[in-house]
């Protein structure tokens, strides 16, 4: 089933000096149930506006994105929200310091899920992340980056999304600690038929959990397709140069 | 021949008027010419080693054990005397290099104070030298460059810049610490090759500092695993890379060569639990706790160093582990 189709999605931005700058050029692809899809591309490619916009925090110019068939402009917002999660690169920067990794899982129950009492799903989800009871009344400046980033996971799939779009998850973490953290999205994606944006720019990690790759460079898509099939045999040159580059080949 | 001596250093820090132990009796020689990767987690204490090299620990920092440079003794010198050595004896360059650099100040002039400080020229005798160095780490344009300020350029630009300042003195030794962590894959590629080049025509020993392992191969001789501010093995790449005998090193090592794919049903190995507590003094190994070849022993002393052979050294109790 298909989840998310984005259509000719293009995005510009003005500078100060009325320049008209295109960000995401004429950008279509569709991401299944279950799957979990890369995209890839350096800094400045255009990455993370694509996730901006299918989370409606950046509005666009053309195309279009439907959820389950329907424009996302035109689906609930809170039920849109409920099933559309996001995870962001810098797992301190994304939690709000003056609250209690409690109240931060919580928040969305609240907010989302008109649920009063949040107690045991914040306790159950902060279990499901490898965390427990001892880190509930402390504050994300308590806890390591690693651990900080499973609270921001637990708090994602509190409402049970069926997307959880992933922003540069494990950059900013150790690479010891990068494998926890994966390991911990592969899980939650086997047991509850969770689809995954998976957005990086380690070719290492993305071959190892993304079904499909999508790279990007200078907004637009230049090659997508079935993992293995793109890492053995790149067409584009952008590609190859990025796996000739990153430690793969 | 060494060109660093580092012996029994430790580093503690006050908290809440508690020691919090950052580096642990670490004794490390750096050889001239030499290019060694320190490697380890956030906390192991790799930036705090090197810091002290340069006398830039925080103020509450108590630091025990002796630090020679070229028969100098580079603790407790005065700032005058650290000046003379920092960027013109040894360079550090930085994790995030925006932050390195002045933003109210053009690259130009961030290149030109260093030669004027250290050689006392005029800034317009040192220009030349400044653009011939931008040159050098590969920045177009270089004459256009040096008249830019720091946003105006990419991050790994800018890393590129903060390198040029760290050569510009052509230093005995240079300081790398996570000198590619917040930039993309390909162009961390292109910095390591960087550091390679200089390494190799300038004679330069450099210093690694990372948590990757899969960054060191083709920058570095011999590599230094830190945990919990002890030093847990050392040896040369080819040791480490191919016959690690320390549990925490492999685990770092297929941390670092992720392969495979998740559909396999294999997760990828990785260390479970998290670094331990720098507040509490350690009674035996500290790996202990995440450790699955542990044993009794190892938490109840703190392990000797064993020989594995010529370079290679390790401080497990489980000396059957290969």
């Amino acid at each position: 089933m298909t989840l998310l189709s984005v259509n000719n999605l293009s995005i510009h931005f003005k500078s100060k000096s009325k320049h008209r700058i295109t960000a995401i050029k004429k950008v279509s692809f569709e991401l299944k149930k279950g799957e979990i899809v890369g995209l890839v591309g350096e800094s400045g490619s255009g990455k993370s506006t694509i996730a901006s916009a299918i989370l409606q925090l950046q509005p666009f110019q053309h195309g279009q994105i439907l959820w389950k068939g329907e424009d996302i402009s035109a689906v609930n917002q809170q039920d849109y929200r409920k099933q559309v999660q996001l995870i962001f690169q810098s797992p301190i920067d994304a939690l709000n310091p003056s609250m209690t990794i409690r109240q931060a899982i919580g928040e969305p129950v609240k907010n989302l899920l008109d649920v009063k009492d949040s107690g045991q799903r914040v306790l159950d989800a902060l279990k499901s992340v490898g965390l427990s009871e001892i880190h509930l009344n402390r504050y994300p400046h308590e806890l390591s980056g690693g651990q900080c980033q499973r609270v921001n996971i637990a708090r994602a799939m509190i409402v049970q999304p069926e997307l959880l779009v992933c922003d540069e998850p494990v950059s900013a973490l150790d690479v010891s600690m990068q494998a926890q953290i994966i390991n911990l999205l592969v899980k939650l994606q086997q047991q509850q038929g969770l689809s995954l944006l998976f957005i990086s720019h380690d070719l290492k990690v993305v071959r190892y959990l993304c079904d499909r790759v999508m790279v990007i460079y200078k907004g637009e898509i230049v090659e997508s397709g079935e993992t293995q099939r793109l890492y053995a045999d790149p067409q584009h040159e952008y590609t190859q140069h990025l796996l000739d580059h990153s430690g793969v080949r | 021949m060494s060109l660093l001596k580092i012996e029994n250093l430790s580093v503690q820090f006050q908290v809440d008027g508690q020691p919090l132990y950052a580096v642990r009796d670490v004794t490390l020689h750096i050889n001239k010419g030499e290019s060694v990767a320190i490697v380890g987690e956030s906390g192991s204490g790799k930036s705090q080693i090197f810091h002290s090299v340069l006398g830039l620990n925080s103020a509450r920092a108590t630091i025990k054990g002796e630090i020679i440079y070229a028969d100098q003794s580079l603790l407790n010198q005065s700032e005058t005397t650290l000046n003379t050595i920092r960027g013109r004896h040894i360079s550090l360059i930085m994790q995030d290099a925006i932050s390195s650099l002045n933003p109210y100040l053009k690259i130009g002039l961030q290149l030109t104070e260093v030669l004027e400080h250290h050689y006392n020229i005029s800034r317009k005798a040192a220009k030349p030298q400044a653009i011939a160095m931008l040159k050098r780490v590969h920045i177009d344009q270089p004459e256009k460059r040096f008249d830019s300020y720091p946003h105006e350029l990419s991050g790994g630009m800018l890393q590129r810049v903060v390198i040029a300042m760290a050569v510009l003195c052509r230093p005995k030794l240079m300081i790398a610490d996570e000198p590619t962590t917040a930039l993309d894959a390909p162009i961390q590629y292109e910095i390591i090759q960087l550091l390679a080049d200089i390494h190799q025509q300038e004679k330069t020993s450099i210093v690694l500092i990372t948590h990757d392992l899969s960054l060191v191969s083709s920058l570095c001789q011999r590599i230094v695993v830190l945990y919990a501010g002890r030093i847990i093995e050392s040896g040369s790449v080819n040791d480490i890379m191919t016959q690690a005998r320390h549990p925490y090193t492999k685990a770092l090592l297929s941390a670092a060569f992720i392969s495979g794919s998740y559909r396999d049903k294999k997760p990828l190995q990785s260390i479970q639990g998290e670094p331990p507590n720098p507040m509490l003094k350690d009674q035996g190994c500290a790996f202990y706790p995440r450790c699955q070849y542990a044993r009794d022993q190892c938490k109840q002393a703190i392990p000797d160093v064993y020989t594995a052979s010529l370079q290679h050294q390790v401080a497990c109790f489980r000396e059957d582990i290969k």
